[in-house]
């Protein structure tokens, strides 16, 4: 050991000055279009010597004679050439590298040509970052079979993202992301359950920010993960973060930093024609709804008028023009107001600001390579008092000690805080949006005057004035969390020169504290009067081991056999440390800590979870055209009942390059071409306990609070069996898929084309069976349904433009997935994922994947409205509404290059699929909508069958009657999501070379063009952060649109 | 070399010992939740009587049947407006039950792990016959909501879990006998337990005190049996002598006193608090006012007023949950009792056993509408005297009988209203007048004759969904006390 660190420090110090025969050299380098590279990198191999091209292409250094030069540039393949006095280099477009190494699963490196399964990846310069802090967002609509659904454009919302559909019905159908090596937890902390209550809970993919990430790779089938086991059956992102890079000279220093602003996406815009009561005969400034007079015929009104003879008028006067409310009298204000309209969603709905600063060193050096980086990102939302500030600092090393010893480290902190705001039954969007347009929601004190307990609001029900739910109420997260990994890598001495063999031990660390807080101050809502404070959250460390031995070799009379073997062991164990202190009714307002309660609950418990993996993987290839790869990994996996906990999953894909065939090289149309097929088999566990007791708390259904908890106020406690049973027979949840696929290449690599088709068939689900109540229980944790998943995947790169000074690129990412719900358990039809008692998102046998179920029109055979007294009807049980899966979705990339200025956009075109929209249904249903203004007057006869009679309806109802009927069925509420947007448009403009500065300036603008078929809203913002997340709106915080501009500079 | 490989062989070792079963168990244990048979079936009788009284009998059976009884209207734009102007839907709707369904059947698997863990001796619970009495009670009352409000419902083969997941339906005759059946085990029981304690402070409702258990199941008896009286009219005597059995052993009524309106409130409260979902109704308020009623003025909302049932705009309005202003004044102090089996409703039902024996029924029922009148006084600290207003009924007719019943059973007592209302319809009688006009809407009836099933069990059991259909079959088909 002494001995290796002699030599790096002898290595370290003298590795620049050797002083051998030198040779002054001169050089050019151009590309391929004969024109001038500008400042390429041009090194002398094995020394940190070197110089740049200037703006002709020339350099000129002194190297030793026999020597070699390295000559690179971004966006061009390496070159290395013999050191000569005269040196001419033509670089090379790495788009038509055909060798390309692609990181597979546990950190292996391979041939992209050699995989056997579709593989995508993603180059940092491809990322969407700028204007967002969020990796979903930034590989939204560059990939194929992945699905990516954010929640809203809140600052830290969480993102689904499901690779070639769902395997399970209501548990985790998110990847494992694995970060250098190192598999990182990004599920949310908590659950948000049926997400009809509260705020919504970021995903912990939130910890990455995507500025440092170098690339990252999409493991989407089976066969590609099946090395990870038993926490990769939903698919795998890779990341591998920025590495060492620049010259041995100098170190390379990037700064970037990005600035935008956010507005709401698509702005309801209310009627502002009717007032607010519960009919057009007259105004009520208590109503929830907009169905009142014209606002302009208001100081007619006879209660409320300042033209009529009422209360108001025989106290104060005749008003002419002038009408009363009351509310602005009791918030301290005149009474009387002259009727206008304000902009009560566009008051509220602020512009939002977000700021990307990275700072970044690397340096590559004597076989250290370091990268060390600082970030910062900063949110202030639309909704006012939402935001996130993060902050995280990086450091990567890797260090080459000498033939036999590679070590190096990986590690990354990051401190992120977010507050939110809450939707559905919680929500504040409702109450924007329903303001009545002549009610000056913002400038109305929100209380009495003195009094915070005592709000003031248009309406009256249990909804918190969202500017007072802005002051006062809180709901914020805060984590704290460091992961990262140090390995050791030993290669032993062979005897024959075409083998490598190689152990690397990897230990990781994955550790994050969150810290939850939910603040209601007093008088939030009556039923809150008292106000209430919950503090939770989790901790988690995770400790993970892999040792792995890979042989590499090639073999045979002309070496055209290639072996590749790997064995391995992962130890991966997390404690985890849950808690939830919880204080209600405070002294006082104003002091909104849980020292300031009267009554308290709390919990926490300790939980671990262990899974042990061995592993192995062959592959054998011939004459760089077939390759075969078998793979074999056997988990344990603590979560499961004895006897059901060992795990083995094989897969074996094979890769055929046709066009290595003698007849088909060196082809002028198809330059490449290349068959594959796989087969995997993996498995999921479930989280079995034995059966146990607990403590009830009452406070669902109609309540809004915690009514009653226990210990009693007499002091008593109680247990009771809980209501979910574990089945001990539990056993794997087993999917196998089947994936076939082709990459061709036409034109020399200027089309390229990727198609893969994947069956995906998942039985033994593990799921919370729901089981009839009268069993005295609500569900069973068990094996029961099958699901299976046919995905075609079709992505297309074309060059069409390409030259020194333009080029012009399409890429087009298509996505066709089935996703049926074949059976769930015997007897059950459908299951619930979330939502409210009626409508739910759930799965449900021979439908697509989630549905959405709820009350449907009554409708005869012919498929008329049954009439009752002239009115739509509701069925009696829930139907199914629709499915939410689109028919397909496409994402499109076109941009293009005209000298220093380059322009990139990323455009998604999502077909088919149904939300419940319940913003739209309710707006409706509270004539608030611009599509209600034909119904606030007036009498109709609807169009539909009489129930009563038999017959054609004759009944004349009033308009508003009809309309508000039907808009209290809940298929009204229905939409379908089509849409199709521009999600992001950059701009960029690379500045000439200042001195060593590389500058590039660039303009952004993100989900900016959108048509929709959903009216009024983007349907890119719904509830939950679960597998009903994008199929179920209510109140949900609004999307946005960024617009900014940044600058890089790199030195 | 071999010291290197000597490392790597110590890892894989590791990796190997640390997935045995035994070490995989140990990291499997659940250190949050107690096992089953660790927790003594006392500390599960608090839950027990709690949730009977907070979810079954108050909770959304009442809030919902409180409307179709016109003991108040329902309001304020959503649920209980459908509710009250006969949405077909909202009461056909298998989810509109679906809470109380499962927490019901949840309080009842609770009621038989402690029955199961005496009868077979887990130790801790070894012949706590008073405490299994206690449960035996506690499952007939359960039971019998479920049956009088579903009809056929799943019972001989409920509550079994795993190892029956669709139980069947038994026919509601059948349940009948088997809640007398179990009452009667109850009282055996508590005569065999008469010395015991097992229960401890855990006994919420009677403090231990086993008279008072063995009067509310002779309660019980006379009410079930009672329920009966459209189908087996020969019960009377039976009803008589199980009423009198309950009075003689000096029943209080079964109560849960809790509550303190600041961190635990009664679960009329709760609602109200929460949803401002009621108003008082003049079906209710009329039959006080004739009688001069003192509890009128705690009935009646804030603005002392009254609404007439079905009344549209007041369904659609929203209260102010600030001020209250439409809710029943007797809902706005979060503390009041709750009944799980008032005294009041069993001096009633021993009225009636003899006013139709043709006996002198004006004690019982005097004594049944003084204990209703003073306890809604006495939240008020009003010391109007209820004896007073009791005498001034004079003695009981029928009509007068249930006239007083429906009114005392306005505050927390509705589903036995709702088994009144339809038993009495059963049997030609009408006393208390529906006036809501939306129960029949053009020529359809609207009003439910029983209530469907949850949805759990028509989404998970094939029996009870081939029974429930459309659910349509609410407002056509009887249950069998009621179908005459």
């Amino acid at each position: 050991m002494k001995r290796k660190l002699t030599m790096f420090l002898a290595l370290f110090f003298i590795g620049i000055g050797l002083a051998v025969a030198q040779t002054q050299v001169r050089g050019t380098v151009a590309d391929e279009a004969g024109e001038p590279v500008i400042g390429a990198t041009i090194q002398i191999k094995g020394t940190s010597q070197g110089t740049v091209s200037d703006t002709n292409g020339n350099f000129t250094l002194s190297a030793p004679t026999g020597g070699t030069l390295v000559i690179s540039y971004v966006g061009y393949q390496t070159q290395e050439v013999p050191v000569r006095a005269n040196v001419r280099v033509v670089l090379r477009d790495d788009t038509e590298m055909l060798d390309e190494l692609v990181v597979t699963a546990l950190g292996i490196r391979r041939d992209r040509k050699a995989l056997g399964y579709a593989a995508q990846d993603l180059k940092s310069d491809q990322l969407n970052k700028a204007g967002t802090t969020s990796l979903a967002n930034a590989i939204q609509g560059k990939l194929t079979g992945v699905d990516i659904r954010q929640s809203s454009g809140a600052p830290g919302a969480s993102a689904q993202i499901v690779i070639r559909g769902a395997r399970s019905f209501d548990g985790n159908n998110q990847p494992l992301y694995v970060v250098d090596g190192m598999p990182i937890n990004t599920s949310a902390d908590f659950n948000t359950l049926n997400s009809v209550t509260g705020a919504n809970y970021a995903d912990r993919s939130i910890d990455i920010n995507p500025e440092d990430i170098e690339s990252i790779n999409v493991l989407k089938g089976q066969a590609a993960s099946a090395l990870y086991g038993i926490r990769a059956s939903n698919g795998v992102i890779v990341i591998t973060t920025k590495r060492g890079a620049g010259n041995m000279r100098k170190p390379q220093v990037t700064v970037s930093t990005n600035l935008s602003a956010q507005r709401v996406s698509r702005k309801f815009e209310r009627q502002d024609v009717y007032a607010q009561g519960n009919g057009f005969s007259a105004y009520n400034p208590s109503s929830s709804m907009s169905w009142g007079p014209k606002i302009s015929d208001l100081p007619n009104d006879p209660t409320y008028g300042g033209n009529t003879d009422n209360d108001y008028t025989v106290k104060d006067g005749k008003r002419p023009g002038q009408y009363y409310n009351p509310k602005r009298a009791l918030a301290g204000l005149d009474g009387w107001t002259t009727p206008q309209t304000y902009d009560n969603v566009g008051d509220f709905l602020g512009t939002g600001f977000t700021e990307n600063t990275n700072l970044n060193i690397s340096q590559s050096i004597n076989g250290i390579n370091y990268s060390f980086g600082l970030n910062n990102s900063y949110q202030e939302g639309i909704v006012p008092s939402t935001g996130m500030n993060r902050w995280g600092a990086r450091g990567l090393v890797d260090w080459k000690i000498d033939d036999r010893w590679n070590t190096g480290f990986s590690m990354n902190y990051s401190s992120n805080k977010i507050t939110g705001a809450p939707g559905a039954n919680d929500g504040i969007m409702n109450v924007i949006y329903s303001a009545p347009a002549e009610y000056d929601l913002k400038g109305i004190p929100t209380h009495v005057p003195g009094d915070i307990t005592q709000q003031v609001l248009f309406r009256s029900t249990s909804f918190v004035n969202p500017y007072w739910w802005a002051e006062h109420n809180e709901y914020s997260q805060h984590t704290n969390r460091a992961f990262g990994n140090a390995y050791v890598e030993f290669l032993p001495k062979l005897n024959s020169e075409n083998f490598t063999f190689k152990f690397r031990e990897q230990v990781g660390l994955d550790i994050w504290t969150s810290d939850y807080s939910d603040v209601r101050e007093m008088g939030t809502t009556p039923a809150l009067k008292g106000g209430d404070i919950e503090n939770y959250g989790r901790q988690h460390n995770v400790f993970n081991n892999l040792l792995t031995a890979n042989l590499d070799g090639k073999f045979g009379a002309d070496q055209e056999w290639g072996l590749n073997i790997v064995l391995g062991n992962e130890i991966n164990h997390e404690n985890m440390r849950v808690w939830d202190y919880y204080g209600s009714n405070f002294n006082f307002s104003g002091f909104k800590n849980i020292g300031n309660a009267t009554s308290y609950t709390s919990s926490e418990y300790t939980r671990q979870e262990r899974t042990v993996g061995f592993f192995g993987s062959a592959s054998l290839s011939w004459s760089e055209q077939l390759y075969l790869t078998v793979t074999g990994r056997n988990d344990y996996v603590s979560t499961m009942p004895r006897g059901s906990r060992s795990f083995f999953y094989p897969s074996v894909s094979l890769g055929w390059e046709f066009t290595q065939l003698p007849g088909l090289q060196n082809n002028g149309v198809l330059n490449y071409g290349k068959l594959r097929a796989s087969f995997a088999q993996v498995g999921q566990a479930g989280n079995f306990y034995n059966n146990f007791y607990y403590t009830p708390t009452y406070g669902s259904g109609f309540y809004t609070y915690t009514p009653i908890s226990y210990p009693l106020p007499s002091g008593i406690s109680t247990f009771i069996p809980y209501y979910r049973v574990y089945d001990e027979g539990l056993k794997p949840q087993n999917t196998t898929n089947y994936e076939l696929g082709t990459d061709l290449h036409f034109f020399n690599s200027r089309l390229k084309l990727e198609y893969t088709y994947s069956y995906q068939d998942v039985k033994d689900q593990i799921f919370y069976v729901p089981v009839d109540g009268a069993t005295g229980y609500q569900e069973m944790l068990t094996n029961a349904g099958r699901m299976k998943t046919r995905a075609h995947e079709l992505s297309i790169n074309g060059a069409i433009l390409q030259a020194r000074d333009y080029d012009l690129n399409l890429g087009v990412n298509f996505t066709k997935m089935k996703n049926e719900v074949i059976e769930l358990a015997p007897g059950v039809e459908s299951i619930m994922l979330g939502g409210f008692v009626e409508p739910q998102v759930r799965a449900q046998a021979g439908t697509t994947y989630p549905n959405i179920y709820g009350n449907a029109f009554k409708r005869d055979e012919a498929g008329n409205f049954l009439l009752l007294n002239g009115l739509p009807q509701a069925t009696g049980d829930s139907q199914n509404l629709g499915e939410g899966s689109p028919d397909f979705t496409t994402g499109f990339t076109f941009g293009g290059r005209f000298k220093r200025v380059s322009l990139a956009t990323t455009w998604s075109w999502q077909q088919g699929g149904k939300m419940y929209h319940g913003t739209n249904m309710v707006m409706n249903f509270f004539g608030v909508t611009k599509e209600s203004l034909p119904y606030h007057e007036g009498k109709m006869v609807a169009e539909g069958i009489d129930e009563a009679t038999g017959k054609a309806n004759t009944v004349e109802v009033s308009k508003q009657d009809y309309y508000q009927a039907y808009y209290d069925v809940t298929e009204s509420g229905i939409y379908d999501t089509s849409f199709f947007k521009l999600r992001d448009l950059t701009l960029t403009y690379q500045l000439p070379k200042l001195g060593s500065f590389d500058i590039s300036v660039h303009g952004f603008a993100r989900n900016v063009l959108l048509w929709a078929k959903l009216p009024n809203f983007d349907p890119e913002s719904s509830q939950g952060n679960n597998n009903m997340s994008g199929y179920f709106e209510r109140f949900s915080v609004p999307n946005t649109s960024s617009y900014g501009g940044g600058l890089t500079f790199t030195f | 070399m071999r010291k290197h490989i000597l490392i790597i062989l110590s890892i894989v070792f590791l990796g190997l010992t640390a997935c045995t079963e035994d070490v995989l168990d140990k990291i499997n244990k659940d250190n949050q939740h107690p096992s089953p048979d660790a927790v003594p079936a006392r500390l599960q009788l608090s839950e027990a009587i709690m949730s009977t009284g907070f979810s079954t009998v108050s909770g959304d059976y009442a809030f919902y049947l409180s409307s179709l009884n016109e003991q108040s209207l329902g309001m304020g734009n959503n649920q209980l407006m459908r509710a009250e102007l006969r949405n077909s839907n909202e009461w056909a709707a298998s989810t509109t039950f679906n809470n109380v369904w499962n927490s019901t059947y949840g309080n009842l698997k609770n009621i038989r792990e402690i029955i199961r863990k005496i009868e077979n001796d887990v130790p801790g619970n070894i012949d706590q016959y008073d405490l299994l009495g206690m449960a035996q009670v506690l499952e007939a009352l359960n039971f019998g909501i479920l049956t009088d409000l579903h009809g056929d419902i799943p019972y001989s083969e409920a509550l079994q879990g795993q190892a029956n997941l669709q139980p069947k339906l038994d026919a509601q005759k059948d349940v009948y006998a088997g809640i007398l059946s179990t009452l009667d085990a109850a009282i055996a029981n508590f005569e065999k337990g008469k010395t015991l304690k097992s229960a401890g402070n855990q006994d919420i409702a009677f403090a231990g005190d086993i008279n008072q258990w063995k009067a509310t199941a002779y309660a019980l008896k006379a009410r079930y049996q009672l329920h009966k009286l459209a189908v087996e009219p020969n019960v009377l005597e039976q009803v008589e002598e199980n009423a009198q059995k309950a009075v003689d052993l000096g029943f209080k009524g079964f109560t849960i006193k809790e509550f303190n309106g600041k961190t635990a409130d009664n679960p009329w409260s709760a609602f109200v608090f929460s949803r401002y979902y009621t108003a008082p109704s003049k079906t209710v308020a009329n039959l006080m006012e004739a009688t001069r009623d003192p509890r009128l003025a705690y009935y009646v909302n804030s603005k002392e007023e009254s609404y007439e049932p079905g009344n549209e705009n007041i369904a659609k309005t929203v209260d102010d949950g600030r001020v209250l202003a439409f809710q029943p004044t007797w809902y706005l102090l979060g503390s009041q009792p709750l009944h799980l089996f008032s005294k009041s409703e069993l001096y009633f039902i021993l009225a009636e056993a003899q006013l139709r024996l043709s006996k002198d029924a004006t004690a019982a029922f005097q004594t049944a509408v003084e204990t209703s009148v003073s306890e809604i006084l006495a939240l008020f600290e009003d010391d109007t005297d209820a004896k007073d207003f009791a005498v001034s009924l004079g003695a009981p007719t029928l009509k007068k009988l249930f006239e007083q019943k429906y009114v005392a059973q306005s505050h927390d007592e509705q589903v036995e209203t709702y088994n009144d209302l339809r038993r009495l319809k059963a049997m030609g009688e009408t006393y208390v007048v529906l006036t809501n006009p939306w129960n029949t809407q053009t020529g359809i009836n609207r009003y439910p004759e029983r209530l469907p099933y949850g949805n759990s069990a028509v989404i998970g059991n094939p029996n009870v969904k081939a029974a429930y259909g459309d659910g349509f079959y609410i407002y056509t088909q009887k249950t069998w006390v009621n179908d005459k």
